[in-house]
């Protein structure tokens, strides 16, 4: 019996560094975007964007289907009632003061989305970045108790935002702890970090993250979730222009 | 002095019984403004004064199928001391399943433009005398019912009809009012959106400004059909084009069509200038080919085209310098507002601007106007303003 135990314990010791190098990083950068795709989501939560003179907090409500659609309503009084619908390919604003209509393409998506870390750029397109990125398994680290695949993606096209990202991806659960963001020549420029998760319907979520931007002293984008619903019925003209500029 | 301030109370005075399922917000802004204006005998003369306004909005929020906003601007000063009060959106909202339905005061935007946009046929966004200080520079209301039918996720169509203005003589007339509709979908990358608006009032706005005898033409009402396209070519463009067609006077509607004829044209392109900074550029005009091409030969408001460029630097996410400026190209004038924005803090923003005229005394701009109209005209060739403004 102990025998059997033994060489079990032998072969699987054996097997493990097998394992662990059998994948790919483009296989992990796919199991990280399916654990983060949705069928269907419904979100609240806030942008805390911090920087010398003090916190400004916008709240928003979100809902998605699948990696390519997207409708966001802020709720916080600076903004309210503005919205952004991305769709496979199309991304539009509606600001209700002014009843306007406007359909977001080329440069315009570099705007910062309410003076955050975050472009629309960042918002478009699909979550597909194996397509987009070269992506090459480093080594694995630890990071904050997890044992982390560590992958470095060089951008085989010009759209995306950064040329290049560092992401630290758990072994278990293919959670993002950690990304930093590079310009083609290796100058660091944002560090994301997830600082909260909740895990639903078997998978692990980040709630809670921090964006910093490294060129700069004292500023830092904190996005929170603080409700979300999963894999609910959503109606088809969520996602359509009629819902945008209702 | 009482009427003035009825609207005002009656705002007030509703306020604890909208608060319970509403969001209310005030953005108010505060300038001191230094200004070259003239006095009752046209002389000039340098004024000093603080000047703003207070935007006041209590929007619905109890009911996703109902929506409701009632807004208006209290501005001040005024000559009298008291403030003055400009009811800018008083409308209910319902979601039906099957359209939407709006009823009261607010705006629609047809069309694509910033400052000059052909498509505008209900409002007219063709003028040259606009404001060009702020995120919005055409923010004119009327009271309309319209009906907005979805065609797919990026189709739809939309009727209104707008009722005729109210005068100090009494109710509009029933031919004095307005309807039409819009089409609006996507088709190759493009957006394309067409209408027509049936104008029935008969007094004419800028935007069909056709000729110099135009308060002198008996017309009753016009056909306003439109269309505007947008689409991206690297840089976003966009192109609308309207014209208005008598309804009635059959013996002017070739020459009125074709001085009515207008298209509006433009270009946006934003570029990075350096880390977490970035420089816009915009680039409008409205052509009105049938009028005229030389100085000589009109005035102002009755030359073929007008311009709008603009460029803006973000350095950060919280400052912005901007450079707009109407050209009027035809007789060489312009009206240049150089501004700067500061967010900072929440909501809380710190603004300067500064405008000035370059023209002669008859040019569609002038630094040193020759008819001026004392009680109309307020600047005479420059006004500087540095404030605030907060939303809260």
């Amino acid at each position: 019996m102990n025998n059997k135990i033994i060489t079990l314990l032998i072969l699987l010791s054996l097997f493990i560094p097998v394992t662990s190098f059998a994948i790919t990083g483009e296989e992990i950068i796919r199991k990280a975007d399916n654990m983060q795709t949705f069928d269907t989501s419904e979100a609240s939560g806030e942008f805390r964007i911090k920087d010398r003179f003090g916190e400004k907090v916008s709240t928003f409500n979100s809902w998605s289907r699948g990696t390519e659609e997207s409708l966001i309503e802020f709720t916080s009084r600076a903004e309210q009632g503005q919205k952004i619908l991305r769709t496979e390919d199309e991304l539009y604003l509606f600001y209700p003061d002014a009843e306007e209509l406007i359909r977001m393409q080329g440069s315009m998506l570099r705007q910062s989305m309410l003076g955050s870390d975050v472009s629309y750029e960042d918002m478009t397109g699909g979550k597909d970045r194996i397509s987009q990125y070269d992506v090459v398994l480093e080594g694995e680290e630890n990071v904050k108790g997890y044992d982390c695949y560590v992958l470095m993606m060089t951008a085989k096209v010009r759209t995306v935002p950064y040329p290049k990202e560092k992401v630290w991806i758990d072994k278990v659960t293919f959670l993002v702890w950690k990304a930093e963001y590079y310009t083609k020549s290796g100058r660091l420029l944002k560090e994301m970090e997830t600082l909260k998760t909740l895990e639903i319907d078997g998978r692990t979520i980040a709630v809670e993250t921090r964006i910093s931007d490294k060129m700069k002293t004292d500023t830092e984008t904190i996005m929170i979730v603080t409700d979300i619903k999963l894999n609910i019925p959503l109606e088809d003209a969520l996602f359509s222009l009629e819902e945008l500029s209702w | 002095m009482v009427t003035r301030l009825i609207p005002v109370l009656l705002l007030f005075a509703v306020v604890p019984f909208l608060m319970a399922e509403n969001s209310i917000s005030v953005n108010t802004e505060l300038y001191n403004t230094v200004i070259r204006t003239r006095d009752l005998s046209s002389n000039s003369y340098w004024a000093y004064t603080m000047s703003g306004k207070s935007a006041v909005s209590f929007k619905s929020t109890g009911n996703r199928n109902v929506r409701a906003d009632l807004a208006g601007d209290i501005i001040y000063p005024d000559s009298s001391g008291i403030p003055g009060f400009i009811l800018q959106k008083a409308y209910v909202k319902a979601k039906f399943p099957t359209f939407r339905l709006t009823l009261g005061k607010t705006r629609l935007g047809w069309g694509d433009g910033f400052v000059f946009n052909s498509g505008d046929v209900i409002f007219g966004s063709t003028s040259p005398y606009v404001n060009l200080i702020g995120s919005e520079v055409r923010t004119e209301t009327t009271w309309l019912t319209s009906i907005y039918y979805s065609l797919g996720k990026y189709s739809f169509i939309e009727g209104l009809i707008k009722a005729p203005d109210i005068s100090a003589t009494g109710f509009g007339k029933i031919e004095d009012s307005g309807a039409g509709f819009r089409l609006y979908t996507k088709a190759v990358g493009i957006k394309i959106e067409t209408g027509y608006y049936f104008d029935g009032t008969d007094k004419l706005t800028y935007d069909v400004t056709y000729s110099e005898a135009k308060d002198n033409l008996p017309i009753e009402a016009m056909h306003r059909p439109y269309i505007s396209l947008q689409g991206n070519i690297g840089p976003d463009w966009y192109l609308n084009s309207s014209l208005a067609i008598p309804a009635f006077n059959s013996n002017i509607i070739e020459s009125i069509a074709k001085d009515t004829f207008n298209i509006s044209l433009g270009l946006f392109h934003m570029m990075e200038a350096g880390y977490d900074s970035y420089l816009s550029f915009r680039l409008e005009s409205v052509i009105l080919p049938y009028l005229h091409w030389n100085e000589n030969d009109g005035s102002a408001g009755s030359y073929a085209m007008l311009m709008y460029p603009e460029i803006v630097f973000g350095l950060g996410q919280t400052v912005s310098l901007s450079l707009r400026s109407i050209v009027s190209p035809i007789d060489l004038s312009a009206k240049i507002t150089a501004g700067f924005t500061w967010n900072v803090f929440e909501g809380f923003n710190l603004l300067t601007y500064i405008t000035s005229n370059a023209g002669d005394g008859n040019d569609t701009f002038s630094w040193d106007k020759s008819s001026w109209e004392t009680g109309v005209d307020t600047i005479d060739g420059i006004s500087v303003m540095t404030g605030v403004s907060y939303i809260y």
